[in-house]
């Protein structure tokens, strides 16, 4: 019980301190002398620009993989937050201009940028950006975006869009002209421009300090390859089973080509990482390519997928689908290491017999662990007696463990998979904060 | 499940920055009691002005000039424009008052914020005659 209140009170502590960054523009504006209102609507409109400005800014802060952020939630919450809190700011920033261009007219002068104020155009300019990264977020896979140009248009368009709207704010200069609000903007800009600065450009020169080399490329069942790399000069990095890592394979750590990837060897091998990872997408179906002796960076270990961060717990249920296996072959493989002899039930989905992915090194663990292991192939060959189709109620009813037991469950797998399976989870009255989650296609 | 409760989170706080801009806005602008005295003052002190065919011709020019000039993007004249700083009674103050205003003169300086004294100092490309429509055009606006 005292974890739940301890999750919940981490929790209410960062939203407390996100809307204290994000409302820190208008508490400032009211500090020392409060100049007259303009009317409502005019400063409801003026709170949602700076509110939405504020609420851009601090997406850098989310997504700057500091683990002290993402520790209490998991980093699919905090990219959920990104996404669902971006769509709010957007709006908040749609608003200002709407009402704006209702009331006030006149006060938004003409559009053409030849004509305009430089800082209105920026202005202009901004929302376009801010809107443009939403709409190659949400549907990149419609729009046809590679994933690694999709990243580099999103960090451009936000980092332009970030300076215009700066330009914007610094040019109306209404509520900026004050030495308090002159200096939290400047402090907004020095947190904004020193965070860019430390995740593209410090924290690849560590990750560059520190290279990997490719020392073995295995070919695995379910058309997916696992990655082995040594450290080069230096001790391999420490890390928790179920964690993941953004790999950056054959080019520069500068170049924004990292894509995440669950580590899926046992926790407790220190000279070596293994990532094992499926062809699914533009880059992974280059992973067969790879060649011994290739370079690698490692940024990592990120994530609470872990059963090293429920160490009380009594037992548990891993259940994944296709390559989701990765994270929980990993923490099979370090508790095996580990002599861990914890009830757990292990769940494993796929398409085919053929495709089961650890399929032979699971029967071995199987016999070094407490493990009821369950296959559960959505199409059988002829000769199948195990559980068949998906992964249903019925069946969960069946092989899971009373939902008093205090047991974790760990999810990994298609997104529709684990939506079904948190449903019926939560059917069985088992609390959310006892369910975790690994999101692997995010975008 | 969790992206659900993640969502929900979001849009509350999202609602939450939306309340709170609401009340900002609402003790930016409390509600006001009218002062009965001060604008029988003020009606008292403006003299209307009467202008002829030629003078309504200036005027009319004048407000070409704001236009052009977009003032409306720092001011308001009857509620059109940027209400931070309305123009709506500066029918009152002088041609030498008006002309130092519009066109950033020392005398104004430290009375406004620095970014819009150099901004006003972009107007001395006006002609005398443009400069001279415009105060006349703003020497007309007085309260009713």
């Amino acid at each position: 019980m005292s974890k739940h209140w301890n999750t919940a009170f981490s929790v209410i502590s960062w939203l407390c301190a996100y809307l204290m960054l994000v409302l820190a523009p208008l508490f400032v504006l009211l500090i020392g002398n409060i100049p007259s209102g303009s009317g409502f609507w005019w400063d409801f409109s003026i709170a949602l620009g700076f509110t939405g400005m504020a609420m851009m800014g601090v997406q850098f802060l989310l997504t700057a993989r500091f683990r002290r952020v993402t520790a209490p939630f998991g980093i699919d919450i905090i990219y959920y937050f990104h996404r669902y809190l971006a769509i709010m700011a957007v709006s908040f920033l749609f608003l200002h201009l709407i009402i704006l261009k209702i009331n006030h007219p006149e006060a938004l002068g003409t559009i053409n940028p030849l004509q305009a104020p430089l800082y209105m155009t920026a202005g202009r300019l901004a929302l376009l950006f801010f809107s443009l990264m939403i709409i190659s977020s949400l549907w990149r896979k419609q729009l046809h975006i590679h994933y690694d140009e999709w990243r580099l248009l999103h960090i451009s368009l936000a980092v332009s869009a970030f300076l215009l709207a700066l330009g914007h704010i610094e040019g109306v200069g209404y509520y900026t002209g004050a030495p308090a609000k002159f200096w939290l903007w400047s402090g907004y800009t020095l947190i904004w421009v020193t965070l860019i600065v430390y995740i593209r450009l410090l924290k690849p020169w560590a990750i560059y300090k520190r290279p990997y080399r490719v020392s073995e490329v295995r070919q695995e069942r379910g058309q997916s390859w696992t990655l082995t790399m040594t450290p080069d000069g230096h001790k391999a990095m420490k890390f928790k089973p179920g964690q993941f890592a953004w790999l950056t394979l054959k080019t520069s750590p500068w170049r924004i080509k990292e894509h995440p990837f669950s580590i899926s060897c046992s926790a407790e091998i220190n000279n070596r990482l293994e990532f094992t990872i499926k062809e699914l997408g533009d880059f992974t179906r280059t992973i067969k390519d790879t060649q011994i002796g290739d370079i690698a960076f490692v940024d990592g270990p990120y994530g609470i997928f872990t059963v090293d961060q429920y160490t009380h717990a009594k037992g548990f249920v891993f259940i994944a689908g296709g390559v989701g296996s990765a994270p929980i072959v990993s923490m099979l493989r370090t508790l095996a290491d580990r002599n861990d002899q914890r009830p757990l039930v292990f769940i494993c989905a796929n398409n085919y017999w053929e495709d089961v992915l650890f399929r032979e090194e699971l029967e071995t663990l199987k016999t070094r662990l407490n493990l009821n292991l369950i296959h559960v192939i959505k199409y059988p060959h002829d000769n199948w007696v195990g559980e068949a189709g998906f992964i249903t109620e019925e069946l969960l009813s069946r092989v899971l463990p009373d939902s008093d037991q205090p047991y974790e469950y760990f999810l990994c797998g298609p997104k529709l998979m684990s939506d079904c399976i948190q449903h019926a989870l939560h059917s069985f009255k088992i609390p959310l904060s006892k369910i975790h989650f690994e999101l692997f296609d995010m975008v | 499940m969790r992206e659900k409760w993640a969502k929900r989170i979001a849009y509350l706080t999202g609602l939450l920055v939306l309340l709170l801009s609401v009340m900002f806005a609402f003790i930016q602008n409390p509600p006001k009691v009218p002062e009965i005295t001060d604008v029988k003052k003020q009606a008292k002190d403006i003299q209307p002005l009467e202008p002829d065919a030629i003078m309504a011709e200036r005027i009319e020019h004048g407000l070409k000039i704001y236009t052009q000039q977009a003032c409306a993007l720092c001011h308001s004249i009857q509620g059109k424009g940027n209400p931070r700083y309305p123009l709506d009674h500066v029918g009152s103050l002088s041609i030498q008052e008006l002309s130092n205003w519009v066109l950033g003169d020392d005398e104004i300086k430290g009375k406004l914020p620095e970014r819009s004294f150099k901004l006003k100092q972009k107007h001395r490309k006006l002609t005398d005659y443009e400069l001279e429509s415009l105060i006349y055009y703003l020497q007309s606006l007085q309260t009713n």
